[in-house]
């Protein structure tokens, strides 16, 4: 069997569950769309004060019958190989986006990122075999900021063919990455047949959704694309410091949003996501690595599945500066429970996701193969019993050489690229290298390797052209 | 004709076909082919292709292994058809672990890298008396003796060794060969080895260095 992780019995997802449909229908959602409260209103929920939207618990069975359930949930690659189907080959690795800065690759310096580093380091995940969806990891910042996500796209669709975790500020924004996604496939039908992009949308706890986040739900619903919904608050901030109270007002802010998404998209898949966290009581750092954020992906994710909904989580993403110890105990101890728990992993930053190494990158990729061997668990079948290479090996013999030993240790035994598990002697001899200098020559090696698949002058043009014309007014989002 | 049937056998050891080797082995014998010539390059440049292939750690142990477990029984069959004066081999090796230590994973992993790399390799297992390796040295006229231990407090035995050699007047006879966990390259070099190896692959390269009369410490 596959191994499970669970911090909720199921009384209590049940429990947590009615909790958030009382909260629903008693203090409600703020909904600042007119577009939203329409809808809302017209499918039968009250709506009251400044678009405070209560939500009838059978408009969230209703939305529950109408997404796809988590065996259903399909995310494309722009080639069919990086296809992934949720159940089957997942969990998957994606990256985060919108950090700002970037560890220079060479220097080592922290510094702002660039368009051509967002390039390269899509390049980067594009050839790294771990990571399943791409992402502009950060964001650049030597552009116009107002449209810095449609520079950010641009730079990830011209690098790679696996399927991409997108920028959605707002209704123009996923209308200009749709068209550009399109583009790259050939026509708006082909992006419709295969859709290879998914997008966030978070809620502003408590209970609210800003605008432009909202009309780019609703743009997305119209539309079909997939979407992680995630309502993510933090522990004594924006939620109650209790987990508890946290995981069903999450549930709550998401099953709000997911109502009005299949209302006006019925079918549309949504992904179950809640980026909750910590905060330092100290430093009033926003702690992305603590345990309680790892009891948090455990128990928001059992609520995604209680829903039989695809699970994705935001994981991996380390509260330390740089690529040492702390950050190998995160990613492990984080990282573990959030495979447990969600489909997709979403993750790869550091600094409250400000910052990502390429190094890093190459690290994780090592990091998530490990863990994924974790997640897999171990089959118990005749063959894998092997009683008959029992007897015949027979005492004091060696398995080495029997069949059954070669025919079987790639799949049961992880096989490391990274780590070292060499002598001391022999890593000595190679100049002592950690893992932070090994990972920073594999980004060095790869880049200068690996040729992503490129598109037609014309079609990079004609995306460069949408990112130029490009306008957001952020105003509106107020 | 050979030369094709050379590269057949090469690909059958590198994908490891147990059955296809086999059979391209009896069809070698039919061919009356040259037994040395086919043992060169065939067979030892096949399990020379595996040993690159781990190296470059595309391969792994039970491929390796189970590679020169083939190999081992098709130039066994081979050798068979010929007169043994005939067989040709880049040296002789004789390797054991040191008495009072029982561990034999690492020396057999040795064993088994070495006799894919055109050596001759006699195994005298494990807990073995100084007197045994020297013993079994001379008996079967080989050229170096290899000598293993896991545990600290048998590393004394190499040192013993050593000095055994020299009473019985054999140290000029035999280079010896040290390794193991328990040991490093200072102190093989304090109790006068002629070699030290960490793991099979250096093993290998120090035992083909030792034969051509190159100094290792």
């Amino acid at each position: 069997m596959q191994p499970e992780m669970n911090f909720l019995s199921p009384e209590e997802r049940e429990r947590i569950h009615n909790t958030a449909l009382w909260l629903l229908s008693n203090v409600g959602m703020q909904m600042p769309s007119p577009e939203a409260v329409s809808v809302m209103r017209k499918a039968g929920a009250k709506i009251e004060g400044d678009a405070i939207v209560k939500v009838p618990t059978e408009l969230v069975n209703q939305a529950i019958r109408t997404a796809p359930k988590r065996k259903d949930f399909v995310l494309y690659g722009q080639e069919a190989r990086y296809d992934i189907h949720s159940g089957v080959n997942t969990p998957v690795l994606c990256s985060m986006k919108s950090a700002t800065h970037v560890v220079d690759l060479e220097t080592k310096e922290r510094r702002l990122c660039t368009v051509r580093d967002v390039a390269d380091m899509v390049c980067l995940m594009d050839a790294l075999e771990n990571i399943n969806v791409n992402a502009p990891t950060a964001t650049p910042q030597n552009v116009s900021r107002a449209t810095s996500d449609w520079y950010a796209f641009a730079a990830t669709l011209k690098n790679t063919t696996k399927p991409i975790f997108a920028p959605a500020t707002g209704a123009d924004c996923v209308r200009d990455v749709i068209r550009m996604a399109s583009l790259a496939v050939g026509s708006e039908e082909k992006l419709r047949e295969r859709p290879f992009l998914c997008f966030a949308i978070l809620t502003r706890p408590p209970f609210q959704i800003d605008r432009l986040s909202l009309e780019a739900l609703i743009e997305l619903s119209r539309q079909g694309m997939p979407i992680i919904l995630s309502s993510g608050p933090i522990l004594g901030m924006t939620s109650p410091v209790t987990i508890a109270g946290m995981v069903a007002q999450v549930h709550a802010e998401f099953l709000a949003c997911f109502v009005l998404s299949q209302l006006i998209g019925p079918g549309t898949p949504v992904v179950y996501t809640s980026f909750a966290r910590s905060m330092d009581m100290k430093t009033v750092s926003v702690a992305m690595a603590s345990p309680e954020f790892a009891i948090l992906k455990g128990a928001t994710g059992e609520m995604g599945r209680y829903l039989g909904l695809p699970v994705s989580m935001p994981s991996i993403l380390r509260d330390s500066k740089i690529l040492d110890g702390q950050a190998g105990f995160e990613t492990g101890m984080v990282g573990l429970v959030s495979i447990m728990a969600a489909d997709m992993v979403i993750g790869m930053q550091y600094d409250m996701d400000t910052l990502v190494d390429f190094a890093d990158l190459v690290f994780v990729d090592e990091a998530w193969g490990a863990l994924k061997r974790i997640a897999r668990g171990f089959t118990v079948d005749e063959d894998t019993l092997a009683l008959d290479t029992i007897k015949a090996v027979g005492h004091g013999g060696s398995f080495l050489g029997s069949s059954h030993t070669l025919k079987n240790f790639r799949k049961e035994l992880w096989m490391p690229r990274l780590m070292e598990r060499r002598p001391w002697a022999q890593w000595e001899k190679d100049g002592r290298k950690d893992i932070e200098q090994r990972a920073r020559e594999k980004a060095r090696e790869i880049l200068a390797d690996h040729q992503p698949r490129r598109l037609p002058s014309e079609v990079e043009a004609e995306i460069d052209r949408i990112v130029a014309e490009a306008r957001v007014d952020y105003a509106k989002s107020i | 004709m050979s030369e094709e049937l050379y590269t057949r056998i090469q690909k059958a050891i590198v994908e490891l076909d147990e059955e296809g080797l086999a059979r391209l082995t009896e069809e070698a014998i039919a061919a009356k082919v040259d037994p040395v010539e086919v043992i060169e390059k065939a067979y030892t440049t096949g399990i020379q292709k595996v040993g690159k292939l781990f190296e470059a750690g595309d391969y792994f142990l039970p491929e390796l292994i189970g590679a020169a477990e083939i190999v081992r029984q098709s130039v066994a069959a081979i050798e068979k058809t010929i007169s043994q004066d005939r067989v040709i081999r880049k040296g002789k090796i004789i390797i054991g672990t040191v008495a009072g230590d029982i561990h034999d994973i690492g020396k057999n992993l040795v064993i088994t890298w070495l006799s894919t790399q055109g050596l001759e390799v006699v195994d005298i297992g494990v807990d073995c008396p100084v007197d045994r390796f020297i013993d079994q040295a001379i008996a079967e006229n080989t050229d170096i003796i290899g000598a293993s231990c896991l545990l600290t407090m048998t590393a004394p035995e190499l040192k013993k060794l050593i000095e055994r050699m020299k009473e019985r007047g054999m140290r000029d006879r035999f280079k010896v060969l040290v390794g193991g966990a328990a040991i490093d390259e200072a102190w093989a070099k304090e109790i006068g080895a002629d070699g030290f190896a960490a793991d099979m692959k250096e093993a290998a390269d120090i035992t083909l260095s030792l034969l051509n009369g190159e100094k290792e410490l």
